[in-house]
Formats: structure tokens, C-alpha cells, sequence
């Protein structure tokens, strides 16, 4: 039993199990949050703040899954550092290495989708991070969202369409 | 476009990361701490902006910058643009703390006035103020409530100009936006700018949502004129690593440079260009950007430019190398006169301090428990009696505003102690005194005593000139004479 936020004194033994039990989840929690933020500094420091929260809320936990429980408090914590007035600068360390089989084209067409992502909402730029740069399936991304598969493929199909991707279909998975 | 190909575009955008083993031991030290007041980096980095009031943030994405041939496909943004506002009084508008945010090194007598307002969504947004030269621009722009540019686009004749930017806030609903790259000017020195705020970020950031725009101003913006540096030697070669200065200018704002490199890692010119100044420290660089783009590493930096003439020294140690050479700065011109401007009015260190116990409440929360009153007297033409009380106060920013208030003849003319209808008004400290008023409205002002000191109290409510619902009490009591 881990005591943290249930009223009880939580111990460092409490900690550690903490860890090693979202441990696997960490990698795509830190992959949701990059692709949140853009920033791999700000990534880290969210997956920090966002395991401290969940840590101190994980006595409310009642679900079955852990994983799309903290890609919610990770997703979260994004949209707060998001807020911040300088969320939307495109950090040049990290836009413009291209690979060396990559000619400055790429680079610029890479640099224009980029803009366009960061003019979008948070609630479109997580569909898409959660769809296309975690893998996930409706269904999970409907847990992640707290919506319905329908509403979650729905809202895909919107933040595409913004970014003028329009798609031939969307797989049902 | 297939779900695949739009995965694989999306992928390529958003970039490829590996997951940093530290992060684990990092969650777990985590757990360890307390509560944090708030996001720890982001509260670093904006205790940094707010307090310096400017971000010199590497940003951004030079590419375009970088492929001088290829004109910028991204037109400028059509439909309505700016409308001109209302006639100003004096011929320099922007605020002290205005050109405080926008960095220090920016000449005074160089920012061009503007009062353009474009609406969008019922929220109006002024541009006040702007600066260009080929290294920068700058953009003073005001709207309440408070709120920073979000995405800002800028165009000149050659489409989108794409640079880094960062800005910071400066007097009540004032923001400068900075854009690390300046606008191609036509013979004239003017370049046809068209800016395009995308959206707003509403302040303060942890409450803070977006008001999407575009908020779009079309207008002729002097480019201020930059000088070659020569370099003697030129730095060809530097250890292993090939050379090419690019660019080295003098701009009335800033030393700029660009420098391509190659033969380095990016992480190897992480530091290895410094500018030192006549007593051999290093000057800290407003921007500094590094880009990878075709052969070699583009290198674009900008150093505030020293108000007096100095000899500065450029260094770029790597490579197995070393270079340096020394090149001099001259005293930037002094500001031509202007016969059409205003003589300087008195500003607060001009003026003795007197007690006050003010409150401000609203857009403007404030104590004032200390003023500086410039006028306090009974003033009196044709039609009546009026009693003047101007005060200048300063925020909790550092932000210096003018709180006047008039009795008001409508009401009835000011005869001695009594109360009176009142009109005020709230106006930012410009360079030349207070510029026109960004807040007004009406009260009561009580006048207990008539003579020298002068004292009374006042309870008034202003608007936003352009948005009354914005609005900002003052109430207590004041002092003066």
C-alpha cells in the first residue's frame, strides 16, 4: 500500500515503489510531453511536476490502468506550462538540425508544420500527440481525453483539418 | 494524404527523442520536495523576463534568413488591417517602462510612434510604438486586459520575415515583442511592414487562455541604417574550423554578427564567439542563435551596442585555434532635433514626494503610499474654477503612471473646501513626460484643506479608453503642495 495523499505519512520506501510502478509508463509520458512542449528541458521538468502530482493524488486512483491515468496528469501538466507566454517560440537548437541525407527543404517544410502545430489549440495538439506520436489507439486516447472513441477520432479529423492534413480516412483500429 | 503519410509528417515535425535515463532518478528525487509554488524552470524563466523585462530568447528559425535568393512564399495576411487612432498630443508616446522592456540598447529618439488599433472579437489591440534596423524590430503593442503577443508574423515586401523573437511587459497593458532579424527597406529606408498577431496570451501565465486573432497592422517603417565592422584580421580559419564572416554590423541598437562555420559541432560553438568589452570582460549576448542548414553551422548573434564609443575585442577560441581581433564602436549620433516636439515636462525626480494613502483596484492594483504631485493648485479661466491635483505614483513593477484629477465644472466650479464631481484620468511616464491618458472616468474629490498642504480625499472609477469595462478604482485620501 502506498500512503502518499491518503492521510498517512508516506515514506521513502512508498516513494521508490511509486517509481518503479509508473516506471514504464515514463517514456511515453516524456514523448507526450516533448510533443506538448517542444522543448526536451520543459518535457523533463513537466513529467517531473506531473509524477509529483500524481504521487500526491494516487490515493483518488481508482482506475485499472495506470498509463492513460498519467498521461491525463501529464497532459495536464502541459497545457499549464503551455500558458506560459513563450511556449509558442520554436527553439532553434532543436528545429534545425537536420539529418545529413536531409537537404534545407525538409527543413523549411518541417519548420512550416511546426508553426502550424504550435497555433493550435492544446486540445488539438494533444489528439494529435496522443494519435500519431504515441500510437494510441480511439480508445485509449478516449481514456486519456475522458471522452468516447467516436468524439476522440471526431476531434482528430478537426486538429488535421486545421493543419490542412486532410486524411483519406482514419483507421478504426 | 494516408493516415501513414500523415504520421510520418507529424513524426518528423514533432522531432524523434530518446527517453533520458536521468528522468527516472530526477522523478524520484521529485517526490522528495515539496509542493512547488509553481512549474520551477518556467518560474525561473519568467522571474528572468518579467524582471529584466525583455527575453533575448534564442529562437527561432533562420532558415529563410539563410536563403537570401529564394524569396518567402507566406504572403501577407489580407483583410482588414490597422485603422489610424485619434490624433496625438505629444510626439512621444511610448512609456519609459515600455522602452525598458525593450531592451536598454534600443535609442530612444529612434522608436517611431504609431497609434494604430486593429479589433478582433471586440478586443482591440494598439500598436504604439516601433523600431527596426537590419539586426532587429521591435513593437510596442497595447491592449487590455493584459495580455503578451502570442505567435507574431511579420512581413516586409518579401513575404514572411522568419526569425526568432521573445518580448516582454512594460506599462499597464503594454508588451514588446523583439524580432531577431530586421526588414528589407526600399531605397527610401522605409520597408512596408505588415505584422500579424496570431493570438493572444492573457496574463498571468498560470491563469492565462488564448484569445485567437489575427490582430493585423499594415504600415511604412524606417529601417535604421547599420555600418560594415571591419575586421582586420578576417578570421578565415580558426584551428580546424573554416570561417566566413557573413555579416558584422553596426546597427544604432546592437553589434551584430553572422558567421558561417565549418569543420564544428554544434556543441563545440556553443560558446566559442564572445565579444569583450574595453576592460576585457565578456559582453553577455542579447541573441544568439545556431542553425544547421546545408554545409557548415550558421552562427547569428547581436550585442547591445555600448552607449559611448569603445573599443570592444572578438574572440573565437575552437578548432584547436584561436582568433581575436579588436574593433571599435563610435558614440552612437545624438538624436536630431525635432522642432515639432514637445518641450520636456517635468517627470517624478523632478518633483518633491508627498504622503499619500491611495488605493487602486482592478486592471491596476496598487497601494500609493507615496507621490510626487506636479500640479495642486486651483486653476481658473472664462468659464469657472477648477481644482488640479496631478500626482505621479509608481507601481509595484517600476512602472511610472500620472493620476490627475480635475473637479469638474459640469458639476460645479471649485469654490474652496467642499466636494466636488471629478474627472480623472491615469496616463504612463513617456520619455518627455506623461504620455495621453490609457484610463479615464469619473468621482467625487472631497477638499479639506485649501492652503498649502493641500489634502483631501478622492474615490473615482476610470475605463480602458478602449474597452470601458476594464476598469480601475482609486479611492483615499492625497496630499499636496
Amino acid at each position: 500500500v502506498i500512503a502518499a495523499s491518503t492521510g498517512e505519512e508516506a515514506t521513502g520506501r512508498d516513494a521508490d515503489a511509486f517509481v518503479a510502478m509508473v516506471e514504464p509508463v515514463l517514456p511515453a509520458a516524456y514523448r507526450l510531453a516533448v510533443g506538448m512542449l517542444q522543448s526536451r528541458d520543459e518535457a523533463e521538468d513537466a513529467v517531473q511536476e506531473a509524477m509529483y502530482k500524481a504521487w500526491r493524488s494516487f490515493g483518488r486512483f481508482r482506475g485499472s490502468e495506470m498509463k492513460p491515468w498519467l498521461l491525463t496528469i501529464v497532459a495536464n501538466q502541459c497545457r499549464q506550462v503551455r500558458r506560459s507566454p513563450w511556449w509558442s517560440v520554436i527553439r532553434s537548437d532543436e528545429a534545425l538540425r537536420l539529418a545529413p541525407d536531409q537537404r534545407p527543404e525538409d527543413g523549411v517544410l518541417r519548420t512550416d508544420l511546426r508553426r502550424a502545430l504550435s497555433r493550435l489549440s492544446g486540445a488539438q495538439r494533444l489528439v494529435l500527440v496522443l494519435r500519431y506520436y504515441l500510437d494510441l489507439s480511439f480508445e485509449d486516447m478516449a481514456v486519456v481525453l475522458k471522452t468516447n472513441p467516436k468524439a476522440a477520432k471526431s476531434r482528430t479529423y478537426r486538429a488535421l483539418e486545421r493543419l490542412r492534413l486532410s486524411p483519406e480516412v482514419l483507421g478504426d483500429d | 494524404m494516408t493516415e501513414t503519410e500523415i504520421r510520418n509528417r507529424l513524426r518528423d515535425a514533432f522531432g524523434e527523442v530518446e527517453y533520458p535515463p536521468a528522468l527516472t532518478r530526477g522523478v524520484r528525487s521529485r517526490l522528495d520536495r515539496p509542493q512547488a509554488s509553481g512549474h520551477p524552470r518556467l518560474v525561473a524563466l519568467a522571474a528572468a523576463l518579467l524582471a529584466v523585462a525583455i527575453v533575448a530568447t534564442l529562437v527561432y528559425i533562420r532558415t529563410q534568413a539563410w536563403l537570401p535568393s529564394a524569396p518567402s512564399t507566406v504572403q501577407a495576411p489580407r483583410g482588414p488591417l490597422s485603422s489610424p487612432g485619434p490624433p496625438m498630443i505629444s510626439a512621444q508616446q511610448v512609456p519609459t517602462a515600455d522602452l525598458a522592456a525593450a531592451g536598454a540598447s534600443i535609442p530612444v529618439g529612434l522608436i517611431s510612434d504609431y497609434n494604430f488599433a486593429s479589433t478582433k472579437n471586440g478586443r482591440t489591440v494598439r500598436l504604439i510604438g516601433a523600431y527596426a534596423d537590419p539586426a532587429r524590430i521591435v513593437l510596442i503593442c497595447r491592449t487590455l486586459p493584459q495580455a503578451q503577443p502570442g505567435l507574431v508574423e511579420i512581413y516586409d515586401d518579401r513575404g514572411l520575415i522568419k526569425a526568432g523573437g521573445g518580448g516582454g511587459q512594460g506599462s499597464l497593458g503594454d508588451s514588446v515583442f523583439v524580432l531577431d532579424q530586421g526588414p528589407h527597406a526600399g531605397s527610401d529606408g522605409l520597408a512596408n511592414v505588415t505584422v500579424s498577431i496570431q493570438f493572444l496570451q492573457e496574463m498571468p501565465p498560470a491563469q492565462g487562455n488564448l484569445s485567437q486573432g489575427p490582430w493585423n497592422f499594415a504600415f511604412a517603417l524606417k529601417v535604421q541604417p547599420a555600418t560594415t565592422i571591419a575586421l582586420e584580421p578576417s578570421p578565415s580559419t580558426v584551428g580546424s574550423w573554416q570561417v566566413a564572416v557573413q555579416t558584422f554590423e553596426l546597427t544604432p541598437s546592437v553589434i551584430h554578427l553572422k558567421l558561417l562555420m565549418t569543420g564544428a559541432s554544434p556543441d563545440s560553438v556553443a560558446s566559442a564567439v564572445n565579444v569583450l568589452d574595453d576592460q576585457g570582460n565578456t559582453v553577455v549576448p542579447l541573441e544568439g542563435s545556431t542553425s544547421a542548414l546545408g554545409a557548415g553551422l550558421h552562427l547569428d548573434y547581436a550585442w547591445a551596442r555600448p552607449g559611448a564609443a569603445a573599443t570592444y575585442r572578438l574572440q573565437i577560441n575552437g578548432g584547436g585555434g584561436h582568433y581575436a581581433a579588436s574593433f571599435a564602436v563610435p558614440a552612437p549620433a545624438a538624436p536630431t532635433p525635432d522642432s515639432s516636439e514637445v518641450p520636456k515636462l517635468p517627470g517624478p525626480y523632478d518633483l518633491p514626494t508627498a504622503s499619500e494613502s491611495l488605493t487602486v483596484q482592478g486592471a491596476m492594483a496598487e497601494t500609493i503610499n507615496f507621490g510626487h504631485p506636479w500640479q495642486c493648485k486651483a486653476i481658473s479661466d472664462t468659464s469657472g474654477s477648477s481644482f488640479l491635483l496631478d500626482m505621479y505614483f509608481r507601481s509595484k513593477s517600476g512602472a511610472w503612471y500620472l493620476l490627475g484629477l480635475i473637479t469638474d465644472l459640469a458639476d460645479k466650479p471649485y469654490s474652496g473646501p467642499g466636494s466636488y464631481g471629478v474627472r480623472a484620468y491615469i496616463s504612463p511616464l513617456a520619455t518627455n513626460g506623461p504620455a495621453d491618458h490609457i484610463l479615464s472616468g469619473s468621482g467625487t474629490m472631497t477638499v479639506t484643506s485649501a492652503g498649502a498642504p493641500f489634502a483631501g480625499t478622492a474615490n473615482a472609477m476610470l475605463g480602458w479608453d478602449d474597452d470601458p469595462k476594464q476598469q480601475v478604482s482609486v479611492s483615499g485620501g492625497w496630499t499636496c503642495g
